[in-house]
């Protein structure tokens, strides 16, 4: 039985998780992990998903560059926003 | 005494003179606007405190300048002078600048919330919840200015992996239009911008400042905004009818991102705290999975061992059992041997005491004979 979170991955192949998606399927691979139904044969399954979701989460967290982009008021176009002066 | 003479034209400019002379160039005045009339552009009112009133003109030059336009009713806080016209001695306030008081403000902010309220649009179902982990925001405040220096700071400071789409409002005065237009456009676009949430900022100022954010079509934009609202707008005191409809009020525009954004180092903290309980989870696993295995193999020892002895008692069994079956009877009276018994079925091991004419029988492999005994001729040893 596939997890949800890994259904939710492979659902999307190639697409970069958000931090919430990681997040959320992290957790729902470390319920499944917690189980007391859980045969051992499916625990390195779950573990390697459980390691790729921290993976893409710590990717997150150690980004320390913000994406900043100023909206023209009047039609909306996305332009670099000039730093405002100290 | 002799009393001075002017003629009207004299007085009116010796009037108009002790007026320059003794009062101050610039003054405030509190009051209440009566009957506001444009003509030409210029503003016309009466300026009154319910005991007196004044006439006042707002030129057209300054009326242009004005955030604010004033109602009939409305309490304002003029900055203005004198104006006296010698022709007529007439005497006015010339507004250079105009400001709604307080109460003019707080009436109106009661006003559009009750209007508001009667709609249901500030009840607190409506309140959605914040994203809990937002990809990108849009940032509504005047640019450049503290509030979006401080909005930038504290982004960077709680979750750098959040876009930020900055939009530059107007955020005093007469603007409410300008920022509704910024509002609807959000409101097409903001799937195409990735935007989970909508921060509207403004730094401090008087209440009177933040008047624009009591407007009534502002309120109806942020509750029909298709994504949560947060407000961030002048001092922790400070309540405007924006916030009342919005998602969430935040006291200002930094506590507004605090609330809105998670913080980059207590996540991690948490993630490495929660990454350490799994994989300890999953050694536990493991660990009663090898007992469990180190139990079933001990059991198959066991079982191996006690076959093996099984085994090793079985086989002098078997030799007993050949043994066994070459001392067995039937073999022997096979060989030609029989058993003979008396008439009670006594096996008979000796002649000795059996008199001639006893009926015996004799066993033999294939059936049994009835004898009769004739004589009992004993051997002695040596003799035979």
């Amino acid at each position: 039985m596939a997890s949800a979170a890994a259904k939710k991955s492979k659902a999307s192949p190639g697409k970069q998780l958000t931090y919430a998606e990681a997040q959320g399927a992290l957790e729902r691979s470390l319920v499944q992990l917690q189980s007391e139904d859980l045969e051992i044969e499916r625990l390195p399954e779950l573990y390697a998903e459980a390691m790729g979701y921290e993976k893409r989460c710590l990717e997150v967290l150690q980004q320390v560059s913000q994406e900043i982009q100023q909206l023209d008021p009047e039609n909306l176009s996305l332009s670099p926003l000039a730093q405002p002066e100290a | 005494m002799e009393l001075p003479s002017y003629s009207v034209r004299q007085l009116n400019e010796a009037i108009g003179v002790l007026l320059d002379r003794g009062f101050a160039p610039r003054f405030l005045l509190e009051a209440t606007v009566i009957k506001p009339v444009l003509k030409k552009g210029h503003l016309w009112l009466s300026l009154s405190d319910g005991d007196a009133s004044i006439p006042a003109v707002i030129w057209a030059s300054s009326l242009s300048r004005l955030d604010y336009r004033p109602g009939d009713g409305d309490g304002v806080t003029v900055v203005g002078k004198l104006n006296f016209w010698a022709a007529r001695a007439s005497l006015s306030v010339q507004v250079l600048d105009l400001r709604p008081s307080l109460s003019t403000v707080l009436r109106r902010f009661e006003s559009v919330k009750a209007i508001l309220d009667a709609e249901g649009l500030l009840a607190i179902e409506r309140k959605r919840p914040l994203p809990r982990f937002p990809r990108a925001i849009a940032l509504l405040t005047s640019v450049p200015s503290s509030a979006l220096a401080d909005l930038l700071r504290t982004a960077q400071q709680r979750w750098p992996s959040c876009g930020l789409r900055v939009v530059a409002i107007p955020v005093q005065g007469e603007v409410e239009a300008q920022i509704c237009r910024v509002l609807d456009q959000l409101e097409d676009h903001w799937q195409a911008l990735g935007i989970d949430a909508v921060v509207l900022a403004r730094g401090g100022g008087s209440r009177e400042d933040l008047a624009v954010f009591d407007g009534e079509q502002l309120a109806r934009r942020l509750a029909r905004c298709p994504v949560p609202v947060i407000t961030g707008i002048g001092h922790e005191d400070d309540i405007t009818v924006a916030d009342l409809v919005a998602d969430q009020r935040a006291a200002t525009p930094t506590a507004a991102l605090v609330a809105l954004l998670p913080h980059r180092q207590e996540e991690l903290n948490h993630m490495e705290q929660l990454g350490r309980l799994w994989r300890q989870q999953i050694h536990g696993t493991l660990h009663r999975e090898e007992q469990r295995l180190m139990a079933g193999r001990q059991g198959e020892r066991r079982r191996w061992a006690a076959q093996r002895y099984l085994e090793r008692r079985q086989l002098p069994l078997a030799g007993q059992s050949a043994l066994l079956q070459a001392l067995a009877p039937a073999r022997l009276l096979r060989r030609g041997y029989s058993i003979l018994r008396n008439r009670q079925g006594q096996v008979l091991r000796s002649g000795a005491g059996i008199e001639p004419g006893t009926e015996i029988s004799a066993q033999l492999s294939d059936g049994v004979l009835q004898l009769s005994v004739q004589a009992w001729q004993p051997e002695t040893n040596g003799e035979a």
